[in-house]
């Protein structure tokens, strides 16, 4: 885990020392702010690592199948067409959205009582 | 000696739609991504068709608009980023250990999000607008309301949104396993040279595809409720948002299929990867580096500083340099077999090297004037993309299909694909080198007659028949193999990574057991401490 962070550690400095190249350079806003953010999450990502260190996950219960992931993606995608063909869309999505979270919370619940 | 291997327990139907193995999550995102690599391969073969002569025969010019932007979209979106992606959640969790990814559920979903996003991208051909017109890159204002109106361009960026926030999170779900999941003694050192490769991919996807959903939002937004990028520096800034993305994912289609590559070579050369520590070095370095370089894509609008761009990627010569460099090295003094996935790999290496050295044409300001937005940019692309990453898609293809399916797939016809690609890939794409030194644009449906540029045309027209060839050969194939099944075994190559350590295919949770893990290659590692006993 120690050493996964020193990686996005190194990942986070070597960016950032291209995006300080930049500054120096001269480079307008957008660009500095977008390569900064990805610096900055490489960095993060290490600090969370080094946070959250020790050994990995605990052991877990795995599904053999769920049906709330294809329900609610239809959900989404039907929502994002909506804003293309209209809000009557957008409402159908958000109604499989919140179907599918429920399917999904539902499935967690039971495997958890076991 | 052929064995005939009992066929495989199918999947009904809804296990298909419903399970959340990563290993089935992977075949549907493989699956999906070969559907669309026909869908918009077929579109190529129109463009080259219609190309084939000056003047218009097959296609109005609105109707190719829709085919280029539908060709670049689905391979770039739809078709090498998710395949890469496929190729990791399906072997990242069997080479460091672990019994699945981290978030089954939440890496199905991120498939069906990619699924529905391509679906909406090619929807757009159905309504009285037509699809996307605007290019991959929809620049701006050629992809705004007045240029492309109509709901298919809505439709699009709607598409590439979805599509590309799905992958996302499949990269996301594979990056936390190889942190969080791997299998006692497996340390963050020891990964093979696949799996590194799929760290850094994941991380740059994680940091560089949130900013094409913003793009693609604000796009949306702009077309829709109000002038967002028709201000003086709109085009330049959507150019800044779109190739922040653009650009590493070139990598994001490299990376992958170079870690295929190097396994692929050590086992292949029965050796353990010359320069092991180098390539992880270089990888880190080639990530850091691809994030700096977007604006190599905008020389020509001198609205970006040159020199800085220049310099970075005139500098990812060097990583990329190491990298070739351990693998040839790896090569020299190997006991080498020319099995089929070791001759796609080698297709790989000599045809992204072309791709590679004409990238430095294109990263220097003064060359990049002269052939920027012209044919020689597109054959750059192609062989990296084509050349390159479908070779090593391909050798990833003939090296894991016995591991993820239990039958091997026909050497003979592996090797006639093979050379009809590698032949289809030169005719198509050199000439095109030579089509934009001379100046023809890219992205034009006709030409003069008198432009000179016929031959040329011709030639790549034949040769995308050539590769239509090549992927129906490897069609066959499958057919043919999965009908007539010759059982592989649970380690047909004499792998050196811990997939080879499981049956084939490897059960619902990968492994019963695992093997000493020492270093990258455990597998290598018991051959060899065998072979020391004895």
């Amino acid at each position: 885990m120690r050493r996964g962070a020193l990686m996005f550690g190194a990942w986070g400095l070597w960016v950032g020392a291209w995006v300080i190249t930049l500054w120096i350079w001269g480079e307008a806003l957008v660009p500095l702010l977008a390569f900064g953010a990805a610096a900055a999450g490489a960095a993060l990502a290490a600090g969370y690592m080094v946070v959250t260190g020790g050994p990995g996950d605990p052991p877990r219960t795995l599904s053999e199948s769920s049906t709330g992931p294809p329900v609610t993606a239809a959900g989404v995608v039907l929502a994002a067409n909506g804003l293309a063909f209209g809000l009557w869309l957008v409402l159908i999505g958000a109604e499989l959205v919140a179907f599918g979270l429920g399917l999904v919370i539902a499935e967690s619940r039971r495997a958890r009582s076991g | 000696m052929t064995t005939i291997a009992p066929p495989m327990p199918r999947p009904g139907p809804a296990e298909w739609v419903l399970a959340t193995d990563h290993k089935r999550t992977a075949a549907r995102i493989a699956v999906a991504a070969f559907a669309f690599f026909i869908a918009s391969g077929v579109l190529a073969l129109l463009m080259r068709s219609e190309l084939a002569q000056p003047g218009l025969q097959i296609v109005s010019t609105d109707t190719y608009n829709q085919l280029f932007t539908m060709h670049g979209s689905g391979m770039i979106y739809l078709v090498i980023t998710p395949l890469a992606l496929a190729l990791g959640l399906y072997f990242v969790p069997l080479q460091v250990g672990a019994a699945d990814v981290v978030a089954p559920r939440l890496t199905a979903f991120g498939f069906w999000l990619y699924l529905g996003g391509g679906l909406t991208m090619y929807s757009g051909f159905l309504t009285s607008t037509g699809a996307g017109k605007a290019g991959w890159t929809a620049f701006y204002p050629l992809s705004g309301e007045q240029a492309s109106p109509g709901p298919g361009m809505d439709m699009w960026i709607v598409g590439v949104a979805l599509a590309v926030a799905g992958m996302m999170i499949v990269a996301a779900t594979i990056l936390l396993t190889l942190i969080r999941q791997r299998a006692p003694g497996m340390d963050i050192t020891r990964l093979a040279p696949f799996s590194w490769s799929m760290f850094f991919t994941c991380a740059m996807t994680v940091t560089s595809f949130p900013v094409l959903i913003v793009a693609m939002g604000l796009l949306f937004a702009d077309r829709n409720l109000g002038p967002i990028f028709d201000t003086p520096g709109g085009p330049a800034t959507y150019q800044n948002l779109f190739w922040f993305y653009g650009h590493p994912v070139v990598y994001i289609m490299f990376f992958p299929f170079l870690g295929v590559v190097a396994d692929v070579v050590a086992t292949f050369s029965r050796r353990r990867l010359f320069g092991y520590p180098f390539l992880v070095i270089s990888l880190l370095a080639f990530t850091g580096l691809s994030m700096s370089v977007w604006a190599h894509h905008m020389f020509a609008t001198g609205q970006v500083n040159n020199e800085y761009y220049s310099l970075t990627s005139t500098a990812l010569a060097i990583p990329a340099g190491v990298e070739y460099f351990d693998v040839i090295a790896t090569m020299i003094g190997g006991a080498v077999l020319l099995r089929t996935p070791m001759l796609f790999a080698l297709g790989f290496l000599s045809l992204f090297l072309i791709g590679g050295l004409t990238g430095i044409v294109v990263g220097s300001p003064p060359l990049d004037y002269h052939v920027h937005d012209t044919y020689f940019v597109v054959a750059h692309f192609h062989y990296t993309l084509f050349g390159g990453s479908m070779m090593g898609a391909f050798a990833a293809a003939y090296y894991w299909f016995p591991k993820v399916t239990g039958v091997m797939l026909r050497e003979w016809i592996g090797k006639l694909q093979f050379a009809l690609l590698f032949i289809g890939v030169n005719l198509t794409f050199f000439p095109m080198f030579l089509l934009g030194y001379d100046g023809m644009p890219r992205r034009v449906a006709d030409y003069a007659p008198e432009a000179g540029f016929t031959g040329n045309n011709r030639l790549a027209t034949i040769g995308a028949y050539v590769i239509a060839l090549g992927i129906a050969a490897f069609i066959a194939n499958l057919v043919v193999s999965l009908r007539r099944r010759e059982s592989a075994g649970d380690d047909p190559w004499e792998g050196q990574t811990l997939e080879w350590a499981t049956s084939s295919p490897p059960p619902r949770l990968n492994f019963s057991g695992l093997p000493p893990i020492r270093s990258y290659a455990p597998l290598l590692d018991l051959r060899e401490a065998r072979k020391d006993e004895g």
